[in-house]
């Protein structure tokens, strides 16, 4: 892992993180990089600096305050030298690298007649990191599967692990869940996040039955897989534009089943944001899981079933 | 006698042999040119419409053109592959100087190349797109000039060739 993170921290950066314990690497979840201002170390929901001698501190006014040039050359080396190949997802604020790490970019927005045209003078860098945790939907999947595969939506505030689950549950339908046979399933990965495709191929588990439609609208991607690859379960992250909802309309229609993540807190969350109504109105959905952080993410707050009443 | 005989067949071949290779020298620079071409020509189609990065343009790049331009994007994605520091000119500056000694391309062909290499990477795609679209119009400027040139040149180093194994000759008879 720490060798992995390293590659994409450029010039002063690389020596610095470079001297910190590779043991410590193990469950970080944030790297953040602002210019001027203290590295920050996000683990087990705590903080912590990194010193310019590579020590980890908990003392803020010890942390090593990147310059911009490091950080531009950062994001330079997190992109593979092609910031033109990330220009759209730049414009969105983020990029995906290879394992499905995700970096949220902040800087001076250009905007051309009101539409985003590119971010330039790069402030600061939030590296996620993506974690990969093959069994973690151990606890819920007899609720998805059984007795027959279910329309499902994953809830969780940002960085509680709605993906991670995700990714793990496709695998196991994929592969076959308590010997049953697997499923065709097809995943819209619009930002690379649940396969953490690279150069077209999935880096992380998503099962032997598994097609994936890499950086794909999730709109689009819905109808071609539901055309094109005759899926028993579509998956998709992140659902909330009126586009998805009739997407997830049509693949519903088509007897397909589909799993999704939309962010919240919980049910009532969920129940107040507009965008879904229309979908939930339809009682869609027969099952509702919710995540939230308890020590570490993915602590499974709830399970609900169609009716919105608690399962577990 | 004999011996004699043969001694002058062999300075007019080698002078005629000297005379061809130095009238063929700017067509095979003219092919380097229009294969470095060719090489743009893909990256262009890469970076526009595959929106690749470079490392994966360029290790593509380096199957689809021939050695020795095929090197330079070879040395140039495995820069890109195993530096953890450094800048994109950089790794381009070193690629093209390492790798185009076997090329026929003058000092000012290299120089338009390194050019080439300084908008490389940049987070403007059409910066990107105009750049080789530049490149590549200097290239056929170029080409077109070297083609009349050879041309001329291609006759004169011939006969020179020629005249000079028979000027050899003349003195030593």
């Amino acid at each position: 892992m720490k060798n992995e993170l390293l590659s994409y921290f450029g010039l002063g950066l690389h020596s610095i993180l470079g001297g910190v314990k590779e043991s410590f690497f193990a469950g970080v979840e944030e790297i953040r990089l602002r210019v001027g201002k203290p590295i920050i170390i996000y683990k087990n929901n705590k903080e912590y600096f990194v010193g310019a001698d590579g020590g980890v501190y908990t003392d803020i006014n010890l942390g090593y305050r990147p310059t911009a040039k490091e950080v531009n050359k950062t994001l330079e080396l997190m992109c593979g030298y092609s910031l033109y190949a990330f220009g759209e997802e730049i414009k969105n604020g983020y990029i995906t690298l290879q394992s499905g790490h995700r970096v949220g970019i902040t800087g001076q927005v250009i905007t051309e007649n009101g539409a985003i045209t590119g971010i330039k003078n790069i402030n600061g860098l939030n590296l996620r990191v993506s974690h990969e945790v093959l069994g973690c939907s151990n606890e819920v999947i007899r609720y998805v599967c059984e007795p027959d595969l279910k329309h499902c939506m994953i809830i969780s505030p940002p960085a509680c692990g709605k993906t991670t689950l995700l990714r793990d549950i496709v695998r196991i339908v994929s592969d076959g869940y308590g010997g049953r046979p697997g499923q065709k399933v097809g995943v819209v990965d619009e930002r690379s996040e649940i396969a953490g495709c690279y150069m077209g191929v999935a880096q992380n588990n998503i099962g032997q039955r598994t097609d994936v439609l890499d950086s794909c609208p999730k709109s689009i991607g819905m109808k071609m897989l539901l055309r094109s690859m005759s899926p028993r379960l579509i998956a998709v992250d992140e659902i909330g534009s009126r586009a998805d909802i009739d997407a997830i309309d049509e693949v519903t229609n088509a007897g397909v089943k589909i799993i999704c993540t939309v962010h919240g807190r919980d049910i009532d969350d969920l129940l107040k944001k507009p965008v879904l109504n229309g979908l939930l109105n339809k009682n869609l959905f027969e099952l509702f899981i919710v995540l939230g952080y308890d020590k570490k993410p993915g602590k499974i707050m709830g399970v609900y079933g169609q009716d919105y009443k608690r399962a577990t | 006698m004999v011996l004699k005989f043969v001694g002058f067949l062999l300075v007019l071949a080698s002078t005629t042999l000297i005379g061809i290779y130095l009238g063929s020298k700017e067509s095979f620079r003219a092919m380097d040119l229009k294969e470095f071409k060719k090489a743009l020509i893909i990256l262009k189609s890469e970076i526009e419409y595959l929106n690749s990065p470079l490392l994966e343009a360029m290790q593509n790049i380096s199957v689809k053109v021939e050695p020795p331009v095929s090197q330079v994007f070879m040395g140039m994605s495995k820069k890109m592959f195993c530096s953890e520091s450094g800048d994109i000119y950089t790794f381009w500056q070193d690629a093209v100087l390492g790798n185009t000694k076997k090329t026929y391309l003058k000092k000012e062909d290299i120089g338009l190349i390194l050019d080439f290499g300084k908008c490389l990477g940049h987070l403007d795609k059409n910066l990107q797109v105009n750049n080789i679209r530049f490149t590549i119009e200097q290239i056929e400027e170029r080409v077109a000039v070297l083609n009349i040139e050879s041309a001329k040149s291609k006759k004169m180093y011939n006969s020179m060739g020629i005249l000079s194994g028979l000027l050899i000759c003349i003195i030593f008879i």
